[in-house]
């Protein structure tokens, strides 16, 4: 189990470095468009639409990562007066409901990326692509997510067996 | 006693833009029609524009049954239907486009691949044109920068133009700041933006339609009693000519408005109009004979006044 | 459903939810899958709110938010950012509550810079609220600024969400963002005015430290080695704006370029400090999107079930005078504010509010700004308020939630001075349009 926890570990690392270069990436890709543009009057038309695709990969690439970092936003404030054991059992019930709510997400991910693909649905911008090869990176971030949040849970069970 | 049936509607508009009186004169005329022949029968209940469900999204919601009627453009489904594109390159009017008997193959397209039923086509009486900051003496846009959207991104690149990809919110200042030097735009619709401002001159000829469909699921569509899918059809029929009657007046109406603005209008010779009519069109369905070979032919040929 | 059963429900879900420590966004996710299933129709409902997170984020407009974010954590991790505090410092010498001032006054100058109010309440955030911290400012005198500038930032050309609301409203899109330069003015004005008046009656919260004299000649020097040179890049953001080489929302990446130059050019650039920066970008940006994503989909489930609808419509068929629903109208704004996403209540409430405007013949580029001023007070209104959101995410772990809520209180209030000023004094909205003789 332990092995699969640092593999795991290893691959939400990955995903959060691959945000951060696609991140460096675009605004290179953004400032080349603007140069050609203004010096040579050229554009290269698949640039801006990827650069849209690259927000939705930042955000489901980087999103487990930040799970884990505790880096999404919360509001603390009963959660800041409740005592330990209390803590520990929202925790445990939250992180249960989160974890289900982002299986929910894989699942209705899943059935609209085979819509688009039995229906060979595309995304049409300045240049037109699959939709399923955008797409997918969703019910992906999804299914770390949902580990994410299991684990947590089972975590903050564990914590409860070792205190008592 | 009749049950009622009522139709979920959106629209790809908000409320309050132009391509929503399309929307309303249908309604409006369906709505008389139920009165009259079968009273309280059939409720058209309009949900929103893209406040409700979001613009790209509003086929899809319509083909797995969240909606049960959708106006909107081609554009906003190519991605599921690219044939559709087909319509913007027609040279006749929705109801001449029944008579060539273009309507019901558009149809069977629906139908048969994405499980819809293409209703009517309220697809105003405007074409496009090109507005431009620099003025041109040619069908050649060689050294221009022109904001497109993938709707007559073909013809600009085929006119020589260098295409530009920003959202409409951005053309403004793109404008005002010469990020780019021209657009395309319906001949009606540029005011609602303020772009008047930093536009000098507008380009005849106008090309291509504005095609904008009105849609049922075609589950629900077939579910309906006869009675009511007639009544539909012939509202439809009648809206379609009255709208293009009412946008034909609109996009009188909106030249003087334009040359009070102080902008010039470029009217081609006759040569270069014919020349820029045919890489426009010549590209579009260059661009539709790509992607579906051959219900494109058969488009083509429906669509081609002769 | 009736709607305000409707919207009890789902902003009672809502709040229970976020009460349980269970982050911001997947609390929204929970209620809107719920809502989803109740309220869009069931399965084609759920798949709905799982689709629209794909067309709600890959959108060239929301470019601009990683970008600033990383122009800010670049200037802020280099070290850039201190530097021109230090300078800017130097020139105030020993005034009280000097770095709130100045984060007033640099949120009016980045303000007119950038079109995206998050990019500039982060920016801000990573530069100033850590030396505030350091220097003792009280979480009220250091917070509070920094998330007030976010809506003057509106007001100030160049903004895109004016663009949006002058398109949807149909108001002349020029005129609404000029309109929009003096009361923007005023409102920073008056968080200026609080600022001061706030120090004066509670030194204590905005320590003056001894500043040891220096000589001009320093001071000088120091403006021209620091400061003047962040005016690259702002060159490469406002001046290439102006030049044409860039559209604004373009710009923002120019500028994150230029950032780069510059920290390239003081020797700061090296592997620790980019990847620092990125991993920062990364944090707020993931989490804006996040909240962007699920708070689209609140809005379209408010919107889809009418209810959002019924609650501006109720209000603005009582049988009482217009200027009172005019009131009743920004009051509706204010709430929805509280706990929904600027856009989103641009495209619910101006379809509903436009025909009332005409027909009460009201000027419409006075009820622009007053709408301007009202969704944007709606950025920094708890519970949810995306600057909010903002700068919990680029504050210190120690800084809560309720301290946040707590410092924007005031600004706030602040926020709805100004929105009366302009109500009882239109000609502070209209007087620049008609000096450009566009009126
Ligand atoms: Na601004
Ligand atoms: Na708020």
């Amino acid at each position: 189990m332990k092995k699969f926890w640092v593999f795991f570990d290893r691959v939400v690392d990955l995903m959060a470095i691959l945000a951060g270069a696609i991140l460096i990436a675009i605004t290179a890709a953004v400032c080349y468009t603007i140069g050609m543009r203004f010096l040579f009057t050229k554009t290269t038309i698949w640039i801006i639409p990827m650069t849209e695709y690259a927000l939705l990969w930042i955000v489901f690439l980087g999103t487990t990562w930040l799970l884990r970092e505790k880096g999404h936003i919360t509001t603390d404030i009963i959660y800041t007066h409740l005592n330990e054991k209390r803590k520990r059992y929202l925790d445990c019930v939250m992180n249960v409901i989160g974890g289900l709510t982002c299986s929910a997400m894989i699942f209705f991910g899943t059935v609209h990326v085979l819509e688009c693909i039995r229906g060979g649905v595309t995304d049409v911008r300045a240049v037109t692509v699959p939709k399923t090869a955008v797409f997918i990176i969703i019910p992906i971030g999804s299914i770390l997510l949902t580990i994410q949040f299991f684990r947590m849970a089972v975590s903050r069970i564990k914590e409860q067996d070792d205190t008592t | 006693k009749a049950e009622t049936v009522t139709l979920k509607a959106v629209t790809a508009w908000p409320k309050t833009a132009s391509e929503y009186k399309a929307f309303a004169t249908f309604t409006e005329l369906a709505e008389q029609m139920v009165a009259r022949k079968y009273p309280g029968e059939l409720k058209i209940q309009y949900i929103g524009g893209p406040e409700a469900v979001k613009t790209p999204d509003q086929v899809q919601a319509l083909q797995r049954g969240m909606v049960d009627m959708v106006f909107t453009t081609t554009a906003y489904y190519l991605s599921v239907l690219p044939e559709v594109d087909a319509i913007k390159l027609s040279n006749l009017t929705p109801s001449e486009e029944r008579a060539s008997g273009a309507w019901a193959y558009l149809n069977e397209l629906h139908e048969k691949k994405v499980g819809i039923y293409y209703l009517a086509r309220l697809g105003l009486g405007t074409k496009f044109h090109l507005y431009l900051k620099k003025p041109i003496k040619s069908a050649d846009l060689k050294g221009l920068n022109i904001r497109v959207s993938p709707m007559y991104l073909q013809a600009i690149k085929g006119l020589g133009g260098n295409p530009v990809v920003i959202p409409p919110t951005e053309v403004y200042v793109a404008l005002e700041r010469n990020v780019v030097d021209g657009y395309c735009w319906p001949a009606v619709g540029i005011r609602d933006w303020g772009w008047q401002k930093h536009t000098k001159y507008v380009v005849d000829p106008g090309f291509y339609n504005v095609p904008n469909p009105l849609l049922v699921n075609l589950k629900i569509w077939n579910q309906m009693p006869q009675k009511l899918r007639d009544l539909l059809t012939e509202a439809a029929i009648e809206a379609e000519k009255r709208v293009v009657a009412a946008f034909d007046e609109l996009s009188r109406q909106e030249r003087p408005m334009l040359l009070k603005e102080g902008i010039q209008v470029i009217d081609l010779a006759p040569a270069e109009k014919e020349k820029f009519l045919k890489v426009a069109y010549e590209e579009g369905w260059k661009d539709l004979l790509n992607k579906s070979p051959q219900a494109g032919a058969k488009l083509k040929e429906l669509l081609t006044k002769k | 459903m009736e709607w305000w059963l409707v919207i009890s429900l789902l902003f009672g879900g809502m709040v229970l939810l976020i009460l349980t420590n269970l982050p911001v966004a997947f609390a929204f996710l929970v209620v809107n899958l719920v809502g989803a299933y109740f309220f869009l129709g069931g399965v084609p409902g759920l798949i709905s709110t799982v689709t629209g997170a794909f067309t709600s984020i890959t959108t060239f407009t929301l470019l601009p938010v990683p970008f600033f974010i990383l122009m800010g954590t670049l200037i802020f991790h280099s070290g850039l950012g201190l530097n021109a505090v230090n300078v800017l410092d130097k020139w105030l010498g020993r005034l009280r509550g000097r770095l709130s001032i100045l984060a007033i006054m640099m949120g009016v100058i980045i303000g007119a810079l950038s079109g995206s109010t998050i990019a500039t309440c982060a920016l801000l955030g990573t530069i100033l609220l850590p030396d505030m911290l350091k220097r003792g400012y009280s979480k009220n005198m250091s917070l509070g600024p920094l998330m007030g500038v976010g809506t003057v930032d509106a007001l100030i050309p160049p903004n895109a969400l004016t663009v949006v609301l002058a398109s949807l409203a149909n108001i002349d899109v020029g005129q609404l963002l000029i309109a929009g330069i003096v009361p923007g003015v005023i409102m920073s004005g008056l968080y200026l005015l609080y600022v001061i008046l706030w120090c004066r009656l509670f030194p204590e919260e905005a320590p003056v430290y001894d500043v040891p004299h220096i000589p001009l000649k320093e001071k000088v020097m120091a403006t021209v080695k620091y400061l003047l040179p962040l005016g690259l890049i702002i060159f490469m953001v406002i001046g290439f704006i102006f030049l044409g080489v860039a559209t604004p929302t373009e710009a923002a990446a120019t500028g994150t370029l230029g950032s780069f130059i510059l920290a390239l050019v003081y020797r700061r650039l090296n592997w620790e400090i980019i990847k620092k920066s990125v991993y920062g970008t990364l944090k707020v940006t993931v989490m804006i999107f996040m909240i962007i994503i699920v708070s689209n989909t609140y809005g379209e489930i408010l919107a889809f079930t009418g209810a959002a609808a019924g609650m501006t419509g109720f209000l603005t068929n009582l049988n009482i005078p217009p200027i009172v629903i005019l009131i009743g109208m920004l009051i509706v704004v204010l709430i929805l504010g509280c706990f929904m996403e600027t856009v989103a209540i641009m495209m619910i409430a101006i379809p509903i509010y436009m025909p009332v405007i005409h027909a009460f013949g009201y000027n419409t580029i006075w009820f622009g700004v007053l709408m301007l001023i009202a969704l944007e007070t709606g950025l920094i209104t708890p519970p949810f308020g995306v600057t909010l959101f903002v700068m919990k995410g680029v504050a210190p772990p120690e800084i809560t939630m309720a301290d946040i809520w707590k410092a924007v209180t005031p600004y706030v209030i602040v926020d709805v001075l100004c929105i009366a000023l302009v109500l009882f004094m239109p000609s502070l909205a209209t007087v620049v349009p008609g000096l450009m003789g566009m009126r």
